[in-house]
């Protein structure tokens, strides 16, 4: 599409036909027009959902999907996938609530920047271990992160002996982390923008985040041109794995009740978002921006279908057929604008 | 093999065969066995144990040559355990509207057939990738049935579906007749059909197989429409062991099913596979999860280590000489590859003057004073190729070591 771009500038003629183009053409814009649709959809059906306070409580607890996303969009461009995510989260938040409880038990107060140090380094861990598996020894991604999904969950259930750990136990500034506001929005809310703003740096402008596409693009040039391609995979797999840790933490922190089986079947919705937003499963294709409107849009829908009543058993199918349909979308406008490359290198 | 210029030797049984992955499954299963032998004795040999652990494996076991078709192919179907619900559904009202048996399995292949349509046609049709094709569908195909059924149970099925589950039939359970039946049935259409061929064809390379006339297209929609049928059976044995269903009837399900095929030695990069490893790993996976509950392990601690297994699993084929090579280079050269290849042109020199001195061994032509001046000669080269390298390794082991500190100095410098 870009190259297109640069084909009809350089020909000198309609410019500013050009310029349109170049909006309408963009992978995003088709998303921003369904995202537009849905927004004045919602508007008409449940204007009660438009208000500060409820859209607000809904991000917040869609929030740690879209830190998760921002992870697997690197795990997709480099060609892989990762389905552990979910067992991730419910590991690290299974360590940290324990510690809680036996903290709670004991009558001592535990730190919580400690708790959120050892959330992280549970979460890169995992991760370094399915980067591992996949780049040193070759293991397919999709196997490897669906045997370290089993592993993770059942570690999980051993670690918390598959108890409930509710509100009580968890202290207040463990709490706060997530709940607690500043400048009139949730915190976790600030994390989410504040990671989105460093990984559309990284993605975009770092030596690290390109070699992500250029391995996903092909990868036996990359080796060739001198990247090693297996220390990209473990990196893409270790941010992924560290952001779900700190997922984990936050959402004990943010529902205020543990059980081991969080964060059950969510890796499917992050894969969901990512190619709703327009990462090629492929790999070697995405942008960032693709994915937080994806993200956005999906936390709409989901508030939306929270919002009607009797309508939580249709959001899976939902849900699907919005992929679905999304997905031939992408597949259609990318077939377009292939022959419209076509035809114009024909001219 | 032979051509008329070479003498025909006689072909000796090779020893590979006791090394191949499916051997080592059968190894496995017999370690399952002896293990489940010496820690729980009395339940092992009693009566009916057996039978149960091969009815237990087999619940969802036919979905494993469909999910082996698809894997050659090199695509993926994770929406299987959501077909499956679908079809049991329709074939519980089919059943309760008509008390047809007949027509309500026909049904229940029927609706699993349409499903596994759909998510070709989307895949094949429109390019997209299957992963997220049947990630969506299973959404959607589970949903719909959450729709139709809500909370609720159905349990309108025959009461003869049971038997399927649990009762023998000459001494061996029905499931197993089925399932051999079945396993006989995929494996002559794979390894000696052209149907099988261009599964193999098109998995390995799906534009060289477009090239030369097969139709890509309509192969695939008609694999994954198969798969979907299975899916459809696959739902009366899963009624027969449990006799009714709600909507999370086997969610991850899929997942096994991969990990058999897997562990079956199914590439998931497509053509490659052969339809013998996954009807003993089908056996393994059971046995192992019936083991560790015989055990009294807890479900989530059979999950993490059937997790282990699979990591295992795929592992083990990734051990093969280069992979000891690399290790022997990080090992004892100090991750060097100048000290490695000098150490592997030694092991190679001295497996050729070893073949030389046995070929000599061999020689009947030759006199036994002739033969062994011979030897004595080679085993001094030997020695000396030896000593040489040795040599060589000393000179390049120092100037390595110097490089290393050298680098060490920049990066000090740098600080």
């Amino acid at each position: 599409m870009m190259g297109n771009n640069g084909m009809s500038a350089a020909v000198g003629k309609r410019k500013f036909g050009g310029v349109i183009k170049k909006i309408t053409g963009a992978r995003e814009f088709g998303l921003t027009v369904a995202f537009a649709v849905l927004i004045v959809l919602a508007l008409i059906i449940t204007p009660d959902l438009f208000q500060v306070e409820t859209l607000l409580s809904n991000l917040r607890n869609y929030a740690y999907v879209g830190i998760m996303v921002l992870g697997m969009m690197g795990v997709i461009i480099t060609g892989g996938i990762d389905l552990s995510v979910g067992s991730t989260l419910a590991l690290t938040g299974a360590i940290t609530a324990t510690i809680l409880n036996n903290a709670y038990d004991n009558k001592t107060n535990f730190p919580t920047f400690v708790l959120v140090i050892i959330g992280i380094a549970v979460g890169a861990v995992c991760g370094f271990i399915n980067g591992v598996l996949i780049g040193k020894l070759k293991v397919q991604p999709m196997i490897a992160t669906l045997a370290t999904m089993y592993i993770y969950r059942g570690a999980a259930y051993i670690v918390s002996g598959g108890t409930w750990i509710t509100a009580s136990k968890l202290t207040d500034g463990f709490k706060n982390l997530t709940t607690g506001k500043f400048l009139g929005i949730y915190h976790i809310i600030w994390y989410l923008i504040i990671l989105i703003a460093i990984f559309a740096v990284f993605y975009r402008y770092t030596t690290s985040g390109r070699r992500f596409y250029a391995v996903g693009t092909n990868e036996e040039s990359a080796k060739i041109i001198g990247i090693k391609t297996d220390r990209v995979k473990i990196l893409a797999y270790t941010v992924m794995g560290t952001l779900a840790g700190f997922c984990g933490i936050l959402f004990v922190s943010n529902l205020a009740i543990f059980n081991a089986s969080i964060g059950d079947g969510v890796e499917l919705d992050v894969i969901a978002i990512c190619v709703l937003g327009g990462v090629s499963i492929v790999g070697g294709k995405g942008t960032l921006l693709g994915a937080v409107i994806a993200f956005l849009m999906m936390t709409i829908v989901s508030a939306f279908l929270s919002m009607i009543t009797g309508m939580s058993v249709w959001s899976d199918a939902l849900k699907g057929l919005i992929i679905v349909v999304a997905v031939l979308v992408n597949v259609i406008t990318a077939y377009m604008s292939e022959k419209r490359t076509l035809k114009e290198r024909v001219i | 093999m032979s051509d008329n210029l070479t003498v025909i030797k006689k072909r000796k049984f090779s020893p590979s065969f006791f090394a191949s992955w499916e051997m080592v499954l059968v190894y496995i299963l017999v370690l399952i066995n002896l293990m489940l032998m010496i820690f729980q004795p009395d339940i092992y040999f009693a009566s009916g144990t057996m039978s149960s652990m091969i009815s237990y494996s087999l619940i969802s076991a036919i979905m494993v040559f469909g999910m082996i078709f698809i894997l050659l192919l090199g695509d993926i179907d994770v929406s299987i355990a959501s077909i499956m619900l679908l079809s049991a559904m329709f074939m519980g009202y089919t059943y309760g509207a008509t008390h047809n048996a007949f027509l309500a399995i026909l049904v229940s292949i029927g609706v699993g057939g349409a499903c596994g349509f759909i998510n070709g046609y989307l895949v094949s049709k429109f390019k997209m990738p299957a992963v997220i094709v049947t990630i969506a569908t299973s959404m959607i195909f589970r949903g719909a049935a959450r729709i139709k059924m809500g909370e609720d149970k159905i349990n309108t099925y025959p009461s003869w579906f049971s038997n399927i589950g649990w009762n023998n039939f000459l001494g061996i359970p029905v499931s197993l007749w089925i399932f051999i039946a079945f396993a006989i049935i995929f494996g002559l259409i794979l390894h000696t059909t052209s149907y099988g061929r261009k599964l193999y064809f098109i998995g390995n390379n799906p534009t060289a197989s477009l090239y030369s006339g097969i139709n890509t297209m309509w192969f695939k929609v008609s694999v994954f429409t198969i798969m979907g049928a299975l899916a459809g059976v696959s739902a009366v044995f899963f009624i027969g062991r449990y006799t009714g269903i709600d909507y999370s009837m086997g969610k991850g399900l899929e997942m096994d099913i991969i990990a058999v095929c897997v562990l079956g030695g199914v590439s998931t990069a497509g053509g490659k596979g052969k339809i013998y490893g996954p009807v003993i790993a089908t056996f393994v996976y059971g046995f192992l999860k019936y083991a560790l509950e015989l055990m009294n392990m807890e479900a989530n601690t059979i999950k993490l280590v059937t997790g282990i297994v699979i990591i295992i699993a795929v592992i083990i084929p990734l051990i093969d000489k280069q992979f000891i090579d690399n290790c022997y280079k990080f090992f004892s050269c100090s991750n060097s590859k100048e000290l490695a290849s000098i150490r592997f042109q030694e092991r190679d020199n001295l497996k050729i003057i070893d073949n030389e001195i046995f070929r000599i061994k061999e020689d009947k032509t030759a006199g036994e004073k002739e033969k062994s001046e011979k030897v004595n000669a080679l085993k001094l080269r030997k020695d000396e190729i030896k000593k040489r390298s040795n040599e060589r390794y000393a000179v390049v082991l120092e100037t390595v070591k110097a490089a290393k500190a050298a680098k060490k100095k920049k990066i000090a410098a740098k600080k």
